[in-house]
């Protein structure tokens, strides 16, 4: 596995550097935010193809960071994780256009697995974009 | 909930509210446990296949499970507290050990909305409601207060007596004014509004010596 760039986002430290060298010993390359703003910044500036977000945190909690990230992102892959899920938190993820939502503590490897769908997931999406804008200029241009 | 007076409901919405963060608590604790036992494990198979785990590392991550194991704990010991609350079914309860014990199950809540939780407390201090009751009061003057409380600041709470009360002060740095507890739910407690520049103020009745 290479090149899966990932970020993760929990405002528990300790759980935060856990989890970020069990994924870079899988492989992944691991980004991390302590907070919902942390992450809005850097998903604003870099290319992820998933983000592994907690739901419960301080200032913006997961539900809100994954609202405004898919706003400015919509291919973003995003799986929330929470300590305590209900299926009422999860069914609203995925209608807000979560890829998953996982449970903690999660298996890594079914959370790796999750991640690698999530990469294929945002390449079919961006290549449709991209095609979708191709078509669109060449039908302006009536070539 | 069928068949419930408004107190039982009120006491119902307690226990929910703090099993509910207690048990949030708890597992987030695990969470961290289970990540940080595996990582070991991980580096100890790594090790056996060649790749020696620095001991310092190993050490370290050793002792924040300990750590860890603690904080769910106290988690575990003071939800057990709380339910054994239940119990105390006398007018007058310890109002020091009511407050640390509720506050203490509190401060999750109150981290999430980025308030940090600070105790001014006498020694020892009763007042003239019975436990669970007070608990129920001091849950709802947190979650009111926290909300309106500026992200990023301390929340003082003061227990003391004033004159032939107790005083309960929660004080802070307010985004806005806190909603009003009801009145009727003060009534029902036997509780009055306080008058001071606090973000919420209650006068709370005294424990009064019973028997002779």
């Amino acid at each position: 596995m290479q090149d899966i760039r990932v970020l993760v986002v929990d405002d528990d430290p300790d759980f935060l550097e856990s989890v970020s060298e069990r994924l870079s010993n899988r492989g992944c390359i691991v980004d991390t935010a302590l907070d919902g703003a942390m992450a809005l910044e850097k998903i604003g500036q870099n290319l992820y193809d998933a983000i592994v977000l907690d739901l419960q945190m301080p200032k913006v909690d997961g539900m809100e960071t994954l609202k405004r990230a898919l706003v400015n992102k919509p291919s973003l892959q995003i799986i929330l994780l929470t300590g305590h899920a209900s299926v009422q938190v999860g069914v609203e993820a995925m209608r807000l256009g979560a890829l998953d939502f996982m449970e903690k503590p999660a298996d890594l490897d079914l959370l790796v697995e999750k991640i690698k769908e999530g990469r294929a997931r945002r390449i079919d999406i961006d290549d449709q974009t991209r095609e979708a804008a191709v078509r669109e200029a060449l039908k302006k241009y009536g070539w | 909930m069928p068949d419930t007076n408004p107190g039982q409901a009120g006491y119902a919405e307690l226990f929910g509210q703090v099993t509910r963060n207690a048990t949030h608590e708890i597992k987030n604790e695990l969470a961290v446990i289970n990540e940080q036992s595996r990582l070991i494990s991980e580096m100890l198979e790594m090790g056996a296949k060649g790749r020696e785990p620095d001991p310092d590392r190993l050490y370290q991550l050793i002792g924040r499970v300990i750590e860890r194991v603690g904080r769910a704990d106290q988690a575990v010991k003071r939800l057990n507290a709380f339910a054994h609350s239940a119990e105390e079914t006398g007018p007058i309860c310890d109002a020091v050990k009511g407050v640390t014990l509720i506050c203490g199950i509190f401060a999750r809540q109150a981290a999430l909305h980025n308030v940090t939780l600070e105790l001014e407390l006498p020694e020892a201090l009763s007042v003239g409601l019975p436990t669970l009751d007070f608990e129920r009061l001091l849950w709802r003057c947190l979650a009111t207060v926290v909300k309106a409380a500026v992200g990023g600041s301390v929340l003082r709470l003061v227990l003391q007596s004033s004159g032939d009360a107790v005083a309960l002060r929660l004080v802070g740095e307010m985004e806005r004014a806190p909603d009003a507890l009801p009145s009727q739910f003060l009534q029902e407690l036997g509780v009055r509004p306080g008058e001071g520049g606090a973000a919420l103020e209650l006068e709370l009745p005294p424990a009064r010596a019973t028997g002779g």
